[in-house]
């Protein structure tokens, strides 16, 4: 099944300089249905809004942080089901676990390049 | 008196007591104790003053601190003159994003002119590439910003800290011990949240793949 570039995507990050970073590499992909949050909160009201085919998300966000975010994803019926990307400095074991555990698609460490961005998408949504 | 003082009698004592005794009992070092509890109390306290002496050297090393950081924020911004290190430390930030996306803004002019420039197809991908290249390259403000943004917050607590007890030591040199003893709550993840590892210390991303594709 191909994938469907024009599906919308959710940025979070508290830094305008990051989203713009990722924003500008799925435009360079393909992608450029792409809204933007600056912490879990705002994401999780946005999600409440419509719906959104993928979420990248930071980890170290106030007052809600990306994991938080993430286990509330994953707690929500849903919302549950949306593929989710953590890009962070957080790069410590428990870090990784922790989010694999509860429930993350992929985990991409900061800095990351365009090469990396395009294969963890491609292994959470399909070849594109 | 310090506590170099309170050590020297105490040490002062005991080679006394050696030296004329031949042997030191334990009741005979519960009595220096009470000897140098004496020498303490008084007007004066010693604890107390060590601790606010040692109190206003870390508050004077904070203050050279902040002239220093001071240095590192641009001349033309009005934020020279601010109060806390923290808040220094937060101009640096702002200058920094300020740089980013002038720099991001740069790269967009490039591509823009390429997208309708007449010119060699492989010269136009090559091109397009280095702009996203520019761009990976801004990655480097969101992790100084949140190394920054560790220090302050280490910054701020100190500080804070440091203004609290100067100001809990009254007149007569007595600590208030139950103003000292506020609660401090933690975020209910802070042992997740440590923020961007030294190099040296962080994993790749190959590293952190290998480590995902083995937790279950």
């Amino acid at each position: 099944m191909s994938v469907d570039k024009n599906m919308p995507i959710l940025i979070v990050d508290d830094y305008k300089t990051m989203l713009r970073i990722i924003r500008n590499l799925l435009k360079q992909l393909g992608f450029e249905n792409v809204e933007e949050a600056t912490d879990g909160t705002m994401a999780l009201e946005k999600m409440r809004e419509k719906p959104f085919g993928l979420i990248i998300s930071d980890w170290n966000m106030e007052p809600m942080t990306g994991f938080e975010l993430l286990k509330q994803v994953r707690a929500d019926e849903k919302l549950k089901p949306i593929p989710f990307i953590m890009i962070t400095a957080e790069s410590k074991t428990e870090n990784v676990v922790a989010a694999k555990e509860a429930g993350v698609s992929n985990y991409i460490v900061k800095p990351f390049n365009a090469e990396t961005l395009k294969t963890k998408l491609a292994s959470v949504i399909g070849q594109f | 008196m310090t506590m170099h003082h309170i050590s020297s009698a105490i040490e002062d004592q005991l080679v006394t007591l050696r030296d004329k005794k031949g042997a030191i009992a334990i009741e005979d070092v519960s009595g220096i104790l009470e000897n140098v509890a004496d020498m303490m109390s008084g007007s004066a306290s010693g604890l107390d003053t060590f601790l606010r002496e040692e109190i206003i050297k870390i508050a004077n090393h904070i203050e050279t601190t902040k002239n220093e950081i001071s240095g590192l924020v641009p001349e033309s911004s009005t934020n020279r003159d601010m109060g806390t290190a923290a808040m220094q430390l937060d101009a640096v930030m702002k200058a920094t994003e300020q740089a980013a996306h002038t720099i991001m803004d740069a790269a967009d002019e490039i591509q823009n002119v390429i997208a309708t420039a007449t010119m060699d197809q492989a010269a136009k991908d090559k091109i397009t590439e280095i702009a996203a290249r520019i761009y990976e390259a801004c990655n480097f403000q969101d992790l100084t910003g949140q190394r920054i943004t560790k220090v302050m917050r280490a910054l701020e607590f100190t500080e804070s800290k440091i203004r609290r007890l100067i100001s809990l030591f009254s007149n007569d040199g007595n600590v208030n011990m139950a103003e000292l003893q506020k609660a401090h709550t933690a975020h209910p993840d802070a042992h997740l949240l440590n923020g961007p590892q030294l190099p040296g210390n962080a994993p790749s991303q190959t590293e952190v793949d290998t480590l995902f594709g083995k937790t279950k």
